[in-house]
């Protein structure tokens, strides 16, 4: 058993347990977007981001990566998680202005238009639909495909794969919303994009 | 022309001057048919009934109509008695004076004495035209209904496939277990109850004299002793549980996590949207939880339906009704707990949590793995306070009785809490100590001397949080000192009430309940197994609160009941 204290609680949990899932077994609220419970860590979003402190010392942590330590000192609302999440929110705002689940955070967090200019890209690239592939399903279909601002969701060849079997586990897990089911076959980005083979601008 | 015995039997007591005695008898001698009258007292007993043959053979009395107090007690003897002396069975009639003596009150002598014999007339005029075929009854369908598949409907079950007979075993839930399967280690002995439990719920799953329907609720039952039709409600699982073979990828499949009702939705562990309540279940089949699913909420994850190697999932299920035919049902419907929310000052606190929950805690097999951590941070309570009569022994709260095992069980919990956190202290605030049972108040005993228990007489008056900790205010009366003290999880024994269906389910059956809600027995004292309707009986708690071992007991009798209505002996036919 572990011992850490998260917003002043103190909490106790298994060895193994990640500050994400301390906090949220107890009631105490992280934002997530790339982050599902039964599907493994990603660390993608940097929504989650926590301050710990260690002997005095106090830095930026994702909490769905970091395991608990003993003593541990965690804040999820600081004022610099809290500056920290905020720039995050408005960098997916930007990003993805369309996103329902986006536009509820940025509201909660007081952001209005965001300083850059919208992208309208829909995907944030969270990997929830991969790790869904490759995890649940196990077709292991979709992947990232390219590197930097090239970086997307696809599958080889930018094809429907034939060895889809639907369960539409990359659909319900989309937080934005991007994966569609249309006849029962799930949509993806690439397949709406003006050429296929070709990253989005 | 047939010769008419009337017997009346009269006691000082019950009967009174409810009867006019001499007046009675020359009333009754003046009518037809009526060849011998006569009011004796204690024909209930060996030397009366003894007595009453010898005049049926010395008058040649060939048709009888005995009045006796309470015929639901006397009758069958009276009735084998008399069929010792030869008379056919349709020659026999009995008249219940109680209908009348118990009327409220006597307040018309009058009314009471024509009414009495207006029933004794009835009676006689019926055997004029009684005949063997009218007494005839249909034949008895020898197969069982059991509701409920808790450990008390799992021993009627068992007992009576054993003897031969088929049983159909009604489960609300999706799997058969009952509460029991919940509990940490029982009392007195410290048994697991899942070690114990689990194989009786595969013998049953396993038998092939019954057929276990789990997911369903009876609709509507018709019929009487011995031919009852039923109406079973099927409710729709969304799993072809004929083709699945509960290999289980669904449930580690599915990306719905949900609070685990059979956990308590305790925070330590969760369930799926697609599950079974436990590794364990009989049988062992899934059902999809339609609130949650997110086939159901967002139309759009059908991953349990694409994984499953078999094609099991069927979302389009629905509701199907079954009708069956049954000679005698058991309703062993079971209880609920009363809810903390009856309690409001209790109710909000995480950690204070019911008898159920903390088995949960306590469970080596539970959602802690045996770690006793409380719900609100995950730490181990130091300091744990035990509220015994939570809701029972309370008129306010609509629970005057005792619950009867919260004084055991809680002792249980606070001693298994000892052996596992050797330094913590346990307090256990109680009104009485009831612990009446084989061993049981030597095990009560153990947990104060052996524990350290502390056990204070008085009652809680408030818990607030304060801090970290729980305050729990009360009395300790043996002292008369008022008592504050801290503690990190306050645990309420809870007040047994009937379960929710059970109420509906007496309206069905048409059979009575107490005022509380639990099945009404036929005589509180003679007949406990009996509903007010024949061919009903109960078993275990849905009948009133008691522990695992009276339940089983109970659930034994029930099933003798049952077998010897299916032996369908002459004494059992006469009853029918």
């Amino acid at each position: 058993m572990i011992n850490l204290t998260i917003d002043g609680k103190k909490l106790q949990v298994t060895d193994g347990a990640t500050i994400l899932e301390a906090a949220r077994m107890f009631g105490i609220d992280i934002p997530t977007l790339c982050y599902h419970p039964t599907l493994s860590a990603h660390g993608s979003c940097r929504l989650c981001s926590v301050e710990i402190v260690q002997r005095g010392w106090s830095r930026i942590v994702i909490s769905c990566l970091y395991p608990a330590e003993e003593g541990l000192e965690v804040k999820t609302r600081s004022p610099r998680v809290l500056r920290l999440r905020r720039g995050i929110v408005e960098l997916l705002l930007a990003r993805c202005p369309s996103s329902e689940r986006i536009q509820v955070l940025a509201r909660q967090l007081g952001i209005g238009k965001p300083r850059f200019e919208p992208d309208e890209r829909e995907c944030i690239l969270c990997g929830l639909c991969v790790r869904v592939c490759h995890e649940t399903s196990e077709k292991k279909l979709l992947n990232f495909v390219g590197r930097g601002f090239e970086k997307e969701v696809a599958a080889p060849f930018y094809e429907t794969p034939q060895e889809c079997i639907a369960c539409g586990g990359c659909a319900y897990v989309c937080p934005t919303g991007t994966i569609r089911m249309v006849d029962g076959k799930p949509e993806f980005l690439w397949q709406r994009a003006k050429k296929p083979g070709q990253g989005e601008a | 022309m047939s010769r008419t015995g009337v017997f009346i039997c009269y006691c000082e007591m019950k009967v009174g001057d409810a009867i006019d005695r001499d007046g009675l008898v020359q009333t009754v001698r003046e009518w037809p048919d009526v060849g011998y009258a006569s009011i004796g007292e204690d024909m209930c007993l060996d030397p009366g009934l003894a007595g009453l043959r010898r005049i049926i053979a010395a008058e040649k009395i060939d048709a009888v109509v005995v009045a006796t107090c309470t015929s639901a007690i006397h009758a069958a003897a009276i009735r084998a008695a008399l069929t010792l002396s030869g008379l056919e069975p349709h020659r026999i009639r009995i008249v219940d004076l109680e209908t009348h003596l118990s009327w409220p009150p006597r307040a018309n002598l009058e009314t009471t004495r024509s009414g009495i014999i207006e029933s004794i007339r009835q009676a006689v005029d019926g055997l004029r035209t009684a005949t063997p075929e009218t007494r005839t009854a249909p034949p008895i369908v020898k197969r069982a209904l059991v509701i409920g598949g808790g450990i008390a409907g799992i021993q009627t079950s068992l007992d009576i496939a054993d003897a031969g007979y088929e049983v159909l075993l009604v489960e609300k839930t999706s799997s058969i277990g009952g509460h029991m399967l919940q509990y940490a280690e029982v009392f007195p002995t410290l048994d697991c109850p899942q070690c114990i439990g689990t194989p009786k719920m595969v013998e049953v799953g396993q038998h092939a004299k019954i057929k276990i329907l789990a997911c369903s609720e009876v609709e509507s039952v018709s019929g009487s002793v011995g031919d009852f039709t039923v109406t079973i409600r099927r409710k729709a699982t969304y799993v072809d549980w004929a083709k699945c073979n509960g290999c289980g990828i669904c449930q580690q499949k599915c990306l719905t996590p949900v609070p685990s009702e059979y956990n308590r939705r305790l925070p330590f562990a969760q369930t799926r949207a697609i599950s079974t309540p436990f590794a364990q279940a009989v049988p062992n089949k899934p059902v999809i939880n339609r609130d949650v699913c997110g086939h159901f909420t967002t139309e759009l994850c059908q991953v349990c339906a694409k994984i499953c190697p078999l094609g099991a999932i069927d979302f389009e299920q629905q509701d199907t009704l079954t009708e069956e035919k049954v000679g005698a049902i058991v309703v062993a419907a079971g209880f609920d707990l009363m809810p903390k929310s009856k309690i409001g000052e209790f109710a909000k606190d995480p950690d204070i949590v019911d008898g159920i929950d903390f088995e949960r805690i306590l469970c080596p097999s539970g959602p802690t793995a045996g770690v006793i951590r409380r719900p609100s941070d995950g730490r181990e309570p130091r300091e744990v306070v035990f509220v015994s009569c939570a809701g029972s022994r309370d008129p306010e709260l609509g629970v005057p009785y005792c619950s009867r095992v919260c004084c055991m069980y809680l002792a249980k919990q606070a001693l298994l809490y000892k052996h596992v956190v050797h330094d913590g202290q346990a307090y256990l605030f109680y009104m009485d100590q009831r612990t009446t049972g084989k061993g049981y108040e030597e095990f009560a005993k153990r947990a104060v001397e052996e524990y350290g228990v502390v056990y204070l007489r008085g009652r809680v008056s408030k818990i607030f949080r304060d801090g970290d900790q729980l305050m729990v205010q009360g009395v300790d009366t043996l002292s008369g000192a008022k008592v504050e003290i801290p503690c990190d999880l306050v645990v309420l024994g809870m007040a047994m009430v009937p379960s929710e269906e059970a109420k509906g389910l007496a309206r069905k059956l048409g059979i009575a309940t107490n005022e509380h809600g639990f099945i009404a027995e036929a005589h509180p004292k003679l007949r406990p197994l009996e509903t007010t309707a024949p061919g009903i009986f109960v078993a275990g708690t849905a009948q009133g609160p008691r522990d695992i071992p009276d339940s089983v007991a109970m659930g034994s009798g029930a099933a003798s009941m049952v077998m010897e209505l299916f032996s369908e002996s002459p004494q059992t036919r006469l009853r029918l």
